[in-house]
């Protein structure tokens, strides 16, 4: 499902998630600080790289990835940067509404840009983490910053769990589109409601299943496993140091130029 | 005669009322393979929760190894130990997204130091031929393979006796080969004795060395499978049928009086016997 | 001539805005916060999510068993959000499950299960985010599914029937969500007004679409499975 297929197959998958981790989070931290449209675009491009030439993820579903966060920053950066302004500002673009002016200006333009690009930045980042680590050395890792132990075992039971109840919602979804349950408003509602219902009682029955399972195996309380030992990521604070470099030297430069 | 595991007198009632066990005696051999045939809701499945301590019986008694059990914490974790059960659906016994994972849970649950839990993961992996499997997440796993991965997290703990609840249910022919391959191995090579239940009639001659004929919460009948498979009637009244070797020996018998009835129940003994057949005739 | 070229780019620009997207529920995106509020948000939610810990942590020492319940409620709830629901509009959308969850579960249980659903989404799914982690946790785990859960008891005291309170917690439970997000949008940018009403398009239908298939689904699970409802009171 989404990132995870991808991570699996990375070649950087057997790299310490710690490492990964690191680099990843610097990038953003650092992209969502400075601002600015430069440093935003510098990220979104080399983290961008990394993944795909390093982590060996294909160009094109690395771009299909980066569609999706992109209706939300359409939608929201467009509400931003419009705003009523009285009659004789300078606009790029509006329409006029009662005796002022509804639309956007340079210096609104130019804020939308910087959101776009840094929030791109930030999701180029992202996604070099979650398209070359799977979800359970993720939650495994996170247990190192004492998270509580309850909810990363609560993460790793649900995250197994979705597949299993994504599955049998997918079969009666089958089942009730071929038999019509589909067509119009109120009969897909009440469809869904049937399915939505029939996911969850399966879910709860299956729990009694699962548990039996687990206390079979001796569990008394936690779900402690031990996962097969990491590559060295030493190459990922290198590049840390790069990306890092790369976004102060925008970042001032744009200041420069401005 | 030693035997791994025993029960004696089970009796277990359901939640609802219906009773599930009513007085239900059988014996594992050690180092064999044990079945117990059964049809739909026959019970085996709670007869298996009750021998691993999840359920408790509201009577009778479960031996381990000769040792009487005490429904404790500590005779429980004891049972839990020595009996391990690989569930007839592979998605409720594996609950990590890692192959690698899931296997090393039975494990670290014994407590056992980490070098050690990587030996027996690794080691379990070969026996049970997925170790190609290690790093795919076990949602991408084929049935077959799941089910291969939960037996692999079952032998982790090196139990003295596996469970199989229908091990062969749902698999493809190949799949069913080789699983019984598997069981075969594990009772010969590892001396882990073995107690399944199934209702695959042609299955249980090339794998059971002894079998319970268990229906209406109660053994109808036992032994080895010639013995059960002389007794057709039996089997059909409770559901069962005879594997097809046997049907075709039986009908030989009885409508053409040829050979020796439905206790031949292999092919290789069936060809046996119509060779012989053949040379006498002529 | 150029006075109507800048009107007709605005045009364009709006119109983008009203075509119907793919309309999801309200998670702010990856990055669209500043790095303080990203932090300010997450720490408002701490208290709550501790409290369901907590009281989590108190259920499963009295029963093992739970924590496998309370696992299949959270990956229910993704499953949920990840079903498409037939929109008033024609467009279609997801469900967020605050209604559902708050009512079923309780407000304690529903933010921590809320949070790992808003992990997931985030780091599978790309939606939302990592950095905007807190200000949705707080938008719909803690505030929408207090608000739903506080509706639903009060009208229940009324002795409001039960389809109408299930109905009423699940609608203003995402109307409060959708409203909160505007309100932490507006508070960076400015004109929380602009966003109640930009988003008002797809919010609304989608929170009485919701209402109504909360209402649906509760329905069945009275009627088939009284005894698991039980339990869940239990919960």
């Amino acid at each position: 499902m989404g990132t995870d297929r991808y991570a699996y197959s990375s070649r950087l998958r057997r790299m310490n998630p710690a490492a990964k981790a690191i680099l990843s989070l610097l990038a953003l931290t650092l992209c969502l600080i400075l601002g600015g449209i430069a440093p935003g675009v510098y990220t979104l491009i080399f983290m961008g790289c990394l993944t795909v030439l390093w982590g060996k993820i294909p160009f094109r579903v690395f771009l299909r990835f980066l569609l999706v966060p992109l209706t939300f920053l359409i939608l929201g950066c467009l509400t931003i940067g419009i705003g009523l302004h009285p009659a004789d500002t300078p606009v790029v673009a509006a329409i006029p509404v009662g005796g002022k002016l509804l639309g956007f200006t340079q210096g609104s333009i130019l804020q939308m840009l910087s959101i776009c690009s840094k929030s791109m930045g930030v999701v180029g980042a992202v996604y070099f983490l979650t398209l070359t680590t799977p979800m359970t050395d993720l939650t495994q890792g996170l247990t190192r910053l004492h998270i509580p132990g309850l909810l990363m075992e609560l993460m790793e039971l649900i995250y197994r769990f979705i597949f299993v109840l994504w599955e049998t919602a997918g079969q009666i979804r089958t089942a009730q589109e071929s038999r019509l349950g589909y067509r119009g408003f109120a009969r897909s509602l009440r469809s869904l409601g049937m399915l939505a219902s029939m996911v969850f009682l399966r879910a709860w029955k299956k729990a009694d299943r699962v548990y039996c399972a687990l206390e079979s195996r001796g569990y008394t309380g936690t779900l402690k496993t031990l996962p097969e030992g990491y590559e060295k990521g030493n190459l990922c604070f290198l590049f840390a140091a790069l990306v890092l470099a790369g976004q102060v030297f925008c970042y001032l430069w744009e200041v420069g130029i401005q | 005669m030693s035997y791994a595991i025993e029960g004696k007198n089970l009796h277990y009632t359901y939640s609802d009322g219906t009773k599930a066990l009513n007085g239900v005696s059988l014996a594992a051999e050690t180092g064999k393979i044990t079945g117990i045939l059964g049809s739909n809701g026959a019970g085996k499945s709670t007869l298996f929760l009750n021998l691993n301590g999840v359920c408790t019986p509201e009577a009778g008694e479960v031996y381990l190894a000769g040792e009487k059990i005490t429904y404790n914490r500590k005779g429980i974790a004891r049972l839990r130990q020595g009996v391990g059960i690989v569930f007839q659906n592979p998605d409720d016994q594996l609950f990590s997204a890692d192959v690698y994972r899931d296997i090393s849970f039975g494990p670290v649950n014994l407590g056992l130091p980490p070098e050690e839990v990587h030996r027996r993961v690794e080691k379990v992996m070969a026996q049970l031929d997925i170790t190609s499997l290690k790093d795919k997440p076990t949602h991408a796993l084929s049935y077959g393979q799941k089910k291969r991965v939960a037996i692999a997290g079952v032998l982790a703990m090196e139990p003295e006796v596996i469970i199989l609840d229908e091990p062969t249910a749902g698999l493809d022919p190949q799949g069913v080969s080789s699983i019984v391959k598997v069981l075969r191995e594990i009772r010969d090579c590892l001396h882990i004795t073995i107690l399944l239940s199934t209702h695959d009639m042609d299955m249980v001659p090339l794998l059971c060395d002894y079998c319970y004929l268990l229906s209406e919460g109660k053994v109808q009948s036992q032994g080895t499978p010639e013995e059960l498979f002389s007794q057709p009637e039996l089997l059909r009244r409770h559901r069962l049928r005879l594997p097809r070797i046997s049907h075709l020996m039986e009908i030989l018998k009885k409508k053409d009086g040829i050979g020796p009835g439905s206790r031949v129940c292999t092919i290789s003994q069936a060809r046996k016997e119509l060779r012989r057949l053949l040379k006498t005739n002529h | 001539m150029k006075r109507w070229l800048k009107n007709a780019y605005f045009l364009l620009a709006l119109g983008s805005i009203l075509l119907p997207l793919r309309a999801s529920a309200m998670h702010i995106g990856e990055g669209f916060l500043p790095a303080g509020w990203s932090i300010a948000w997450g720490v408002v939610c701490l208290p709550f999510l501790i409290y369901g810990l907590v009281g989590m942590k108190k259920r499963i020492a009295a029963t093992p068993k739970v924590k496998i319940l309370l696992a299949m409620c959270g990956a229910f709830a993704f499953v949920l959000s990840a079903l498409k629901i037939p929109s008033v509009t024609g467009s279609c959308s997801h469900p967020t499950g605050v209604g559902l969850g708050a009512v079923l579960f309780g407000p304690g249980i529903t933010s921590v299960l809320g949070f790992i659903v808003l992990v997931f989404q985030a780091l599978l799914l790309a939606h939302g985010g990592i950095t905007t982690l807190g200000a949705n946790t707080f938008s719909m785990a803690v505030a929408g599914p207090v608000a739903a859960w506080l509706v639903f008891k009060g009208l229940k005291k009324l002795k409001v029937s039960t389809p109408i309170c299930v109905f009423a917690a699940a609608c203003l439970g995402d109307l409060l969500t959708y409203v909160v997000t505007s309100i932490q949008l507006g508070v960076v940018y400015g004109g929380f007004g602009k966003f109640l009403g930009v988003f008002a398009l797809t919010q609304i239908p989608l929170a009485i679409a919701e209402g109504l298939l909360t209402v649906v689904i509760f329905n069945i699970l009275e009627k088939y499975s009284p005894q698991e409802l039980r339990e869940l009171s239990v919960l």
